[in-house]
């Protein structure tokens, strides 16, 4: 065993253990790579949802002017028309019952919010029995309130988003879907009807009373004035049609 | 001694500065050879220590392992079984023992170096002695 053995023997060491560096550090890096490119899809995702939103919206807005002009050009008609014109005032009524206008009357305005305060205190103190989904305000919340409320109210919104019998109110993850947007807490629920029996209602419902249980920052006011927007999605039937009389019967289709 | 080790920190930083990077799928895969390549170069080490190096065998091993390691957990993928489990236990284990072995042999060189030069002391002494006689 030589002394020139020896150094060519760490020298093979030496060249092996160089390429081996160079095999890690890839290896890291493609790892590194990888996760980089997975946050990039999510992002990704991410934006096309918030463009989806924005598209959603300017399509409200324009149902909206559309309907305006719609009761513009029948106002225009009928003006004049004493027959037309009962039509007019009935149509103007079905409309508000179908949520599409704008509504003002006394009620009550409910606000349900997150109990952030217990949940940090409760993380901070338990933390293996915490569980977030006992402080915040779910779908079901709001689903089960309004429910309760329903045969004395005559409108409703929750920030600002009308109701109506279609609306549809679902958890996304921790916000809440309403008709086609994304509401965050607090929900400010306004409801139109007599304050008086309103309140009692509220204060009966078990839903109401469990919440108050677990701590929920909810505040509750009655107010003369309570100013109801009208409902801005669509309104397509894709099933039912109208029943049409002998006169009609050749024009197809309903136009609601 | 101490210029594989110089290696691979070279090998290192030679790596980060050409920010080398391979299509992602193929990233377990490469995991894999380097662990390959881990215990090889530390097998080279210990037959280094124990005076039983052989460079072909070195050379071959690194790259057969590596190749197979790679295959077999490319495999494991296709037929839905993990199998680079098996390359992953066989070759930590194989690390494991390696760096034991290397251990060994360094304490035991160690002791082998002061057993001989207390052995020449004492000859040198005993010399001396007979010298005066």
């Amino acid at each position: 065993m030589g002394r020139y053995r020896q150094q060519k023997n760490m020298l093979f060491l030496t060249a092996l253990s160089l390429l081996l560096g160079v095999m890690m550090i890839t290896a890291v890096n493609t790892n590194h790579a990888g996760e980089a490119k997975e946050d990039y899809e999510l992002q990704e995702t991410i934006a096309y949802i918030e463009s989806l939103e924005e598209e959603s919206a300017t399509l409200q807005e324009q149902i909206q002017a559309t309907r305006e002009q719609i009761s513009a050009i029948q106002n225009e008609r009928a003006a004049g028309e004493s027959e037309l014109a009962d039509l007019m005032v009935e149509l103007e009524q079905l409309r508000a019952y179908a949520g599409l206008t704008e509504l003002v009357g006394p009620g009550l305005v409910i606000t349900m919010d997150d109990n952030t305060v217990g949940a940090e205190l409760a993380q901070k103190n338990n933390p293996s029995s915490y569980n977030a989904s006992n402080y915040i305000i779910h779908d079901k919340d709001l689903r089960y309130t309004l429910r309760e409320l329903a045969p004395y109210s005559e409108a409703v919104a929750i920030n600002g988003i009308r109701i109506i019998d279609t609306t549809s109110i679902r958890c996304v993850g921790t916000t809440v879907y309403i008709n086609a947007t994304r509401e965050s807490p607090p929900y400010v629920i306004q409801v139109i009807g007599d304050p008086d029996q309103l309140e009692l209602v509220l204060q009966n419902s078990a839903r109401y009373q469990a919440l108050i249980r677990a701590a929920m920052p909810i505040t509750v006011s009655r107010s003369q004035e309570i100013t109801v927007p009208a409902y801005t999605g669509v309104i397509s039937p894709k099933y039912s049609s109208l029943l049409q009389d002998e006169t009609s019967a050749s024009q197809q289709g309903t136009n609601y | 001694m101490w210029l594989p080790l110089l290696g691979l920190v070279v090998g290192l930083l030679l790596g980060s500065l050409l920010t080398l990077s391979i299509p992602i799928v193929y990233a377990n895969y490469l995991a894999i050879a380097v662990l390959a390549g881990l215990d090889s170069l530390l097998g080279g080490w210990r037959a280094a220590l124990e005076r039983e190096f052989d460079g072909p065998v070195l050379i071959s091993g690194f790259f057969v392992n590596a190749i197979v390691a790679a295959l077999l957990a490319f495999l494991g993928d296709k037929v839905g079984l993990d199998l680079y489990l098996a390359a992953v236990i066989a070759f930590g284990i194989r690390i494991f023992k390696n760096i034991g072995a290397v251990r060994r042999a360094m304490i035991n060189n160690h002791r082998e170096q002061k057993r001989r030069s207390l052995a020449r002391r004492a000859e040198q002494a005993l010399e001396e002695t007979g010298a005066e006689q």
